[in-house]
């Protein structure tokens, strides 16, 4: 019973996230795929519309494998062949979209049951799947525990988004291994498994669209790689000629980065939703530097890897399993983009002194060493556009409006540069993520109001002391429900707010 | 012999983490002396919250160094009135500004003074070392005044309690 409780909530939280998602799909960017689900159609049987401005490729023997076995998944489960939905509309698409627009097609379809609560759609179940030899060589090679691929136990979303991590694998698989010699080939295959680790993890603790957006970003990855092994970037010709079928034009690299782009920011976003309490401060650092993303994104892994080595001595016990495992998908992920920029940051220095001896930006960047840095500049360009701490600030700043707080004939103010301050340095939702030697945080639910009050309170407790000292400046404590506070104030403008080390 | 110097962080130079001040110091701090760097940089200041180092250093051992950034002139007020509740009641304590690290002045002797910053001690002569900080403090106004105006209701009361603390603090020497 409360299993079904869990399951039902967690559906209703999936739904929730699916429709701002659908909607952050609606950039107006010309650059960004443009994918619109209609929730509402209810008539529509097999219309669907493509609107595609490329030449269809035909499917690589192995592709086609991948995707019939999908369909066969799919069919499998007594699902509607057709994909009963009039949702995707491609524009700009990709180089990689013959395998993934079916797949995402198919998806569309899926979330559509979902959203009119079929309930077939929403029963779980047990599948096992298979994993190709040459996969599980690639799994290995990454130490990815093949068993979180190897079998799933969810609804039929979670299936399918189980079969699309397969399938990216597949592809990244093949392509590691007939080109194991290609450097980039390398290193951006490994940023795909991790992606597909965490993104499988996340998948069976329900986290569907923490999944999807890694799976997303990990076929965006693999379409800058084809890219870049049709010949268009130099260094890289032919790599995944054997796998993927050329396409003809140099535009199709350009929109390939930029949906690389797009998708590693969904990414981050995503991972940055799972751990907004302790990451609020720090991607908002990372978007202002996108060179400092890999430092970031490797220390805060590794402290989540460690954190989740704690915990699975406690899983057995507590039960804390989902916690631990939803640590150890976070910590993986950013550990693949971690690798990313690390790769992009290796890269820089050489794209500079390029640059710097006259070659034109836009030609080396789309060399073989330019591909990450390009992505990595398109993903902070989207990165600038996430809500962010800084904006939350404002918004909580917007709505605040100065107070007076008189003792005597002494007033003090608090403003909103002051409470900016207090916000900024001491709350750890707002926190601007600087570090000094000795930083203590207010309780995460803290409000404004809350930040007055206690305020008030702790005038109020030294109102004698003021008032002998007559004085506006310095720092005076008070203990509100238990809890020691300190606030500094200068020229009676009230700058700090703390909770100090001696309680 | 004590060493004090006073700077001012460079406006638009962010520190995400304290130790990163450590390899270059002055890509991050201006010594106030520097006045036309300082003039240079002061329409950027934030006024309000003047961030800053006072670096102590006591025959070449460093006390204070530049991790311990904080906002400087408020820092060297609390000083001010942490030597002042010294000579009340013999011991006095405070946090800095900004952060909540502590920092405590105790009588040990009629010479020596326990000075603890961040749980450090140090025992410190306690004459030379008031004398030392009450004369940090002075250049540090002083300049301020002249550099940064704007600011001066703020900086002559202080200069005044050093007016106030300097006789006492003389009275000290043996």
């Amino acid at each position: 019973m409360h299993n079904n409780i869990k399951q039902s909530f967690k559906l209703l939280l999936l739904l929730f996230f699916f429709i701002p998602l659908s909607s952050e799909w609606h950039h107006a960017r010309d650059s960004v795929p443009t994918v619109k689900i209609d929730f509402n159609d209810a008539k529509s049987e097999s219309n669907i519309s493509w609107n595609i401005n490329f030449k269809v490729r035909p499917l690589s023997k192995f592709h086609q494998n991948s995707f019939n076995s999908y369909n066969h998944a799919i069919n499998n489960n007594k699902l509607p062949t057709h994909i009963s939905c009039e949702p995707v509309i491609y524009k700009n698409v990709s180089a990689l979209q013959h395998i993934y627009g079916p797949i995402q097609l198919s998806r569309n379809g899926i979330l559509k049951q979902f959203t009119r609560n079929y309930l077939d759609a929403h029963t779980t179940y047990f599948k096992q799947y298979f994993i190709a030899e040459t996969t599980q060589r690639y799994l290995d090679y990454h130490k990815i525990d093949l068993s979180i691929l190897d079998s799933c136990n969810g609804n039929l979303l979670q299936q399918a988004v189980h079969q699309e991590f397969l399938i990216l694998a597949d592809t990244a698989a093949c392509l590691w291994n007939k080109k194991n010699n290609s450097l980039e080939v390398k290193q951006l295959t490994s940023v795909i498994a991790d992606f597909t680790n965490a993104g499988t993890l996340f998948n069976h603790e329900g986290e569907v669209t923490k999944a999807i957006a890694l799976a997303d970003a990990g076929w965006a990855i693999l379409d800058c790689i084809q890219a870049a092994g049709e010949g268009i970037v130099e260094g890289l010709a032919l790599v995944a000629y054997d796998i993927i079928h050329p396409i003809q034009t140099i535009q199709n690299f350009t929109h390939a980065v930029s949906n690389c782009g797009h998708y590693l920011h969904v990414v981050l976003k995503e991972i940055d939703f799972v751990e907004s309490a302790i990451l609020d401060g720090k991607f908002d650092i990372a978007y202002d530097r996108y060179t400092l993303w890999s430092e970031h994104c490797s220390n805060i892994a590794q402290a989540l890897n460690e954190h989740y080595k704690k915990l699975a001595l406690r899983d057995v016990v507590k039960g804390v399993a989902t916690s631990a495992v939803q640590m150890y998908a976070t910590g993986r992920a950013l550990n693949g983009l971690s690798k990313f920029f690390n790769y992009a940051n290796q890269n820089a220095l050489h794209v500079a002194q390029k640059i710097n001896n006259g070659f034109q930006e836009s030609v080396v960047l789309m060399t073989a060493e330019g591909i990450p840095i390009r992505i990595a500049q398109e993903t902070l360009k989207y990165g600038q556009k996430v809500p962010r701490a800084q904006d939350k600030l404002l918004q909580v700043l917007s709505q605040f409006e100065s107070h007076k707080i008189k003792v005597g004939k002494i007033t003090f103010l608090l403003d909103k540069k002051g409470l900016k301050h207090i916000l900024e340095r001491h709350h750890p939702k707002y926190w601007n993520g600087s570090i000094k030697p000795m930083q203590t945080f207010l309780n995460e639910k803290t409000t404004t109001n809350d930040i007055v009050h206690i305020i008030k309170k702790v005038i109020k407790q030294n109102r004698k002391l003021i008032l002998e000292k007559g004085t506006l400046d310095g720092q005076i404590d008070g203990i509100v429900k238990n809890i020691k506070y300190r606030v500094g104030f200068k020229i009676g403008k009230i700058g700090q707010f703390y909770i100090p080390l001696k309680q | 012999m004590f060493l004090i110097k006073s700077y001012i962080q460079y406006p638009n130079v962010s520190i995400d983490h304290y130790k990163e001040v450590e390899t270059d110091p002055f890509h991050y701090f201006v010594d106030i002396n520097n006045t036309e760097k300082i003039l240079r940089i002061k329409k950027d200041l934030d006024l309000d919250y003047l961030y800053g180092v006072l670096y102590l250093t006591y025959n070449n051992q460093v006390i204070i160094d530049f991790t311990y950034f904080d906002l400087i002139d408020q820092l060297w007020a609390y000083f001010l009135n942490m030597t002042k509740e010294f000579l009340q009641n013999k011991k006095s304590e405070m946090s800095f500004p900004d952060q909540p690290l502590p920092m405590s002045m105790e009588s040990i002797s009629d010479e020596y003074i326990l000075f603890s910053i961040n749980f450090v001690q140090w025992k410190l002569p306690k004459y030379e070392f008031l004398t030392a900080l009450l004369s940090g403090a002075k250049d540090f106004f002083q300049k301020m005044i002249l550099l940064i105006e704007e600011e001066k209701d703020y900086y002559i009361p202080q200069l005044n309690k050093i007016k106030l603390l300097e006789p006492k603090v003389n009275a000290l020497k043996k």
